[in-house]
């Protein structure tokens, strides 16, 4: 990695160090501050009838178990922020934390930029299992009832994660196996999702088609253990995992001559990957370019350093999805992967051409 | 090595799978259920008798009870304050009920969102009520309502029929104005609602009932509900699509709106019974095999399925709904709510039903023979996607048997109008004179909807008569 001109002193070592670290430090603290703001902001867009520091207020009282007299304006505006506002926030902060930190993890592993949580086809299967739910009405579990599109796309998420990890037995899995695998199985699974869309009335193929671009707005309470409970369970296990995926980037030669077990640590962060993104997108439909873009800008900020990058991806992600569920809620009819897409592309487009010696390079 | 790690693999996913799954069972448990009950006449607690009203015979029986003379599970509305007891608080609660105090907290006998009959407290007499769903929205102005709604849903559809709600001087539309409801409340709407509760807490005032129509229960979620709960708003839920239920629920609403509003309920009752009993009377000799056949739609190309309210109105009429004769048809149909005939072959193979009755709401006000004429032709050919309403049927042999009734009319009117339909060529009893009196009388009998109404402005029915007259 070129970071800047070589030093020439140890003050000059020493001096670069702290720029480094303080990088570091300046873009986790903006990202958190900047997920402090939106949702202040994303609360008095629902309430309008509150200021953003009263609304700050509202919430503050709420986790400290304060109270508010009942019907009057800060009652409601607590009813209504926290049962509308604050699960949708808290939804997009989960899914940006699981898909960046997944995505981070996939480009360590897979040694590939472009690579993403749904490299392997994942995205391809929950949309199969949720277009499924919604035209055929072929439910895995019949019992399900209201929740049975979450599992249909949850369940058909893990279906191409689990053929990989079958096939891993069978063949020798190189990175570009992998994602060639992930492929085909992407355009398998599209082929079933394009034969059930076209064969069906409008608005079923209108309800189809919004699942897949992805939604944070039908989110509730109910939604989030999960969602939460696996991402928690699973950046642990990357954060923990980080030293390796350092060693990973060197090679698959290099990695393996310094201990690690590249197939099995491979199939095993596939899986951890697997479950998260399945445990997001079964929930949200299919919200891109998160994982794809927030550990690309993460790098060119601070370095490709997994053990920095890994913690500050999932801030940044939660930002990144955060700030663009707050922008698609200003306009009501955008679904928030066509306003990810909208914003993340452009600033992606300009750290890559206006990177300078001074930055980290994409990869 | 590399095979116990796959292993351990597979199967940590399959067990994440199946435990994310059966958290979701264990979360997320989902209740319903009704239970077939006695229903009053009027649906309030404290009307032991289950008659239009409540009087010195109910009290009479709650007395009996708390003497031992009569038992409590002979008379369950006997109950007046739902704690499951009848005892001294019931009689001087239906004391105060009988003397019509202002204030008395009544027990309303309604249904909840699961389908299940419930006492729900409100405060006599009931105001500033919000109604939500077209077959609660009329009963509610049918009984007098108008002046004591303080706020509805969305644009309404139908200003003419809902002048005395629409015109009222400080009634709130929640949600956008220029944007009808439909059939979901939106958060814009919702927290209009919220701003409305707050300013009347800030002037010592309170929401009365949220008035719910039972056919459009998913659009209150489990969160709405919630809000309703946490602020003592009650939510009021009627049945009202059925023409029965819609009996009730105006006679039970007037009760509640006040004295004067009583009296007009109550002739509303009577005069919807007296339809019901002549259509009885003049058709009690009729066995199933001599019925007539119907299928029930909504929404113009919705078919009502096996057991929803709107398929029971026919029923009331004497006909025989046609799932009951064909089993391939009540296995499609199977449900409450309504399924959308997925192409214009979609009834081709239940052609043989007698007649069809499309249930669609059409505003009053056709004042003129080119109004009437436009309605015609605009209800029997509006657009659906790429096709029209009469797409749908024009190939069936039943064709000039599809019948459009004004869902916003009365109950007993439709029922009238359906009886007409299917047996006034056979009983001069129930022939078409005899269907527009009926309406003539209602129109009399000073209900806000139809002030300035005839039986030809309200638009009772559409036939095919109808509309050849007009395209011609």
């Amino acid at each position: 990695m070129k970071d800047t001109a070589e030093p020439s002193t140890k003050e000059d070592v020493v001096l670069q160090y702290h720029r480094l670290i303080l990088r570091k430090l300046m873009l986790l603290v903006a990202s958190i501050a900047i997920i402090v703001l939106i949702v202040g902001l994303f609360s008095v867009s629902v309430f309008d009838s509150i200021t953003l520091v009263e609304s700050y207020e509202v919430i503050w009282n709420h986790i400290l178990g304060n109270s508010y007299e009942p019907r009057t304006t800060m009652w409601w505006a607590d009813r209504y922020i926290w049962n509308t506002a604050i699960p949708r926030t808290f939804a997009a902060i989960i899914a940006g934390v699981s898909l960046a930190v997944c995505g981070t993890l996939m480009q360590a592993v897979m040694n590939n930029p472009l690579a993403d949580p749904y490299s392997t086809g994942i995205s391809s299967g929950a949309c199969l299992g949720a277009v499924s739910a919604i035209v055929v009405g072929a439910m895995f579990s019949a019992t399900a009832g209201e929740f049975s599109l979450i599992t249909n796309a949850f369940i058909g998420a893990l279906i191409p994660a689990i053929l990989v990890i079958i096939l891993s037995e069978r063949i020798r899995m190189t990175p570009a196996t992998l994602i060639l695998i992930g492929t085909a199985l992407s355009y398998f699974f599209n082929s079933m999702i394009t034969y059930l869309m076209v064969t069906t009335d409008a608005d079923t193929l209108k309800s189809a088609y919004l699942w897949q671009i992805g939604h944070l707005d039908k989110i509730t309470w109910d939604n989030i253990p999960l969602m939460l409970i696996i991402t928690i369970i699973g950046s642990i296990f990357i954060i923990a995992i980080s030293n390796k995926l350092n060693i990973m980037s060197l090679g698959e030669r290099s990695a393996t001559s310094l201990g690690i077990n590249v197939q099995s640590f491979r199939i095993i962060c596939l899986s951890v990957m697997a479950i998260m993104t399945a445990a997001i997108i079964s929930f949200t439909g299919i919200i891109g370019f998160v994982g794809l873009v927030a550990p690309h800008i993460v790098r060119l900020i601070i370095g490709s350093d997994n053990k920095y990058v890994v913690p500050i991806s999932m801030t940044f992600g939660a930002m990144l999805l955060l700030l663009a569920d707050y922008v698609s809620s200003l306009w009501s009819s955008m679904p928030v992967g066509v306003v990810m897409s909208i914003i993340g592309s452009p600033l992606f487009f300009a750290l890559i051409v206006f990177q300078s010696k001074k930055t980290g390079a994409i990869y | 090595m590399s095979t116990k790690v796959i292993a351990i693999a597979v199967v940590a996913v399959v067990v994440v799978a199946g435990a994310g799954v059966g958290v979701y069972f264990l979360l997320n448990n989902n209740k319903g259920g009704s239970s077939d009950v006695v229903m009053p006449d009027l649906q309030i607690c404290g009307n032991a008798n289950l008659d239009k009203t409540i009087d010195n015979y109910d009290l009479q029986i709650i007395m009996d009870i708390i003497n031992g003379d009569k038992s409590f599970k002979d008379y369950p509305l006997a109950d007046a304050n739902g704690d499951g007891e009848v005892n001294n608080d019931d009689r001087l609660l239906v004391d105060n009920i009988i003397e019509r105090k202002e204030g008395t907290t009544i027990y309303v006998y309604c249904l909840n969102t699961s389908g299940d009959m419930v006492s729900v407290p409100v405060s006599y007499p009931l105001n500033n009520v919000i109604p939500f769903g077209t077959n609660v929205v009329e009963p509610s102005l049918y009984a007098g309502g108008g002046p004591h709604t303080v706020a509805y849903f969305g644009k309404s559809n139908y200003p003419i029929c809902e002048s005395s709600m629409v015109d009222k001087i400080g009634v709130t539309v929640l949600g956008d104005p220029a944007k009808s409801a439909g059939r979901a409340i939106s958060d814009d709407a919702w927290k209009d609602l919220m701003d409305l509760d707050a300013s009347l807490k800030a002037a010592d005032k309170k929401i009365g009932a949220f008035l719910l129509d039972y056919s459009g229960r998913e659009a209150l979620t489990e969160t709405f509900q919630n809000d309703l709960k946490s602020a003592g708003i009650p939510v009021l839920s009627f049945a009202s699509a059925d023409a029965i239920s819609e009996i009730r629920a105006v006679l039970t609403l007037s009760f509640l709106y006040g004295t004067t509003e009583e009296a007009l309920g109550l002739n509303y009752a009577n005069t919807s019974w007296k339809v019901l009993e002549k259509i009885n009377s003049t058709l009690s000799g009729l066995k199933d095999d001599d019925k007539k056949t119907y299928i029930a739609f909504t929404m113009g190309i919705y078919v009502c399925q096996n057991d929803s309210t709107f398929n029971t109105t026919g029923a009331e009429a004497k006909g025989l709904p046609y799932y009951k004769t064909n089993s391939t048809f009540k296995a499609a149909y199977e449900g409450t709510s309504s399924a959308k005939m997925e192409s214009t072959e979609a009834l081709s193979n239940y052609d043989d039903a007698d007649f069809m009755f499309s249930n669609r709401s059409i505003d009053y006000g056709k004042l003129t023979p080119a109004a009437v004429k436009k309605e015609v032709k605009g209800t029997w050919d509006k657009k659906t996607g790429d096709n029209k309403y009469s797409d749908f049927f024009k190939n069936l042999d039943n064709y000039h048997n599809l019948v459009y009734v004004n869902n916003l009319l009365p109950g007993a009117v439709k029922i009238a109008y359906m009886a007409y339909s299917m047996y006034g060529a056979d009983y001069v009893e129930l022939n078409f004179a005899w269907a527009e009196s009926v309406l003539q009388e209602f129109i009399d009998g000073g209900y806000a909807p139809f002030s300035g109404q005839t039986v030809t402005s309200t638009m009772p029915i559409i036939t095919y008569a109808m509309y050849e007259a007009a395209s011609a």
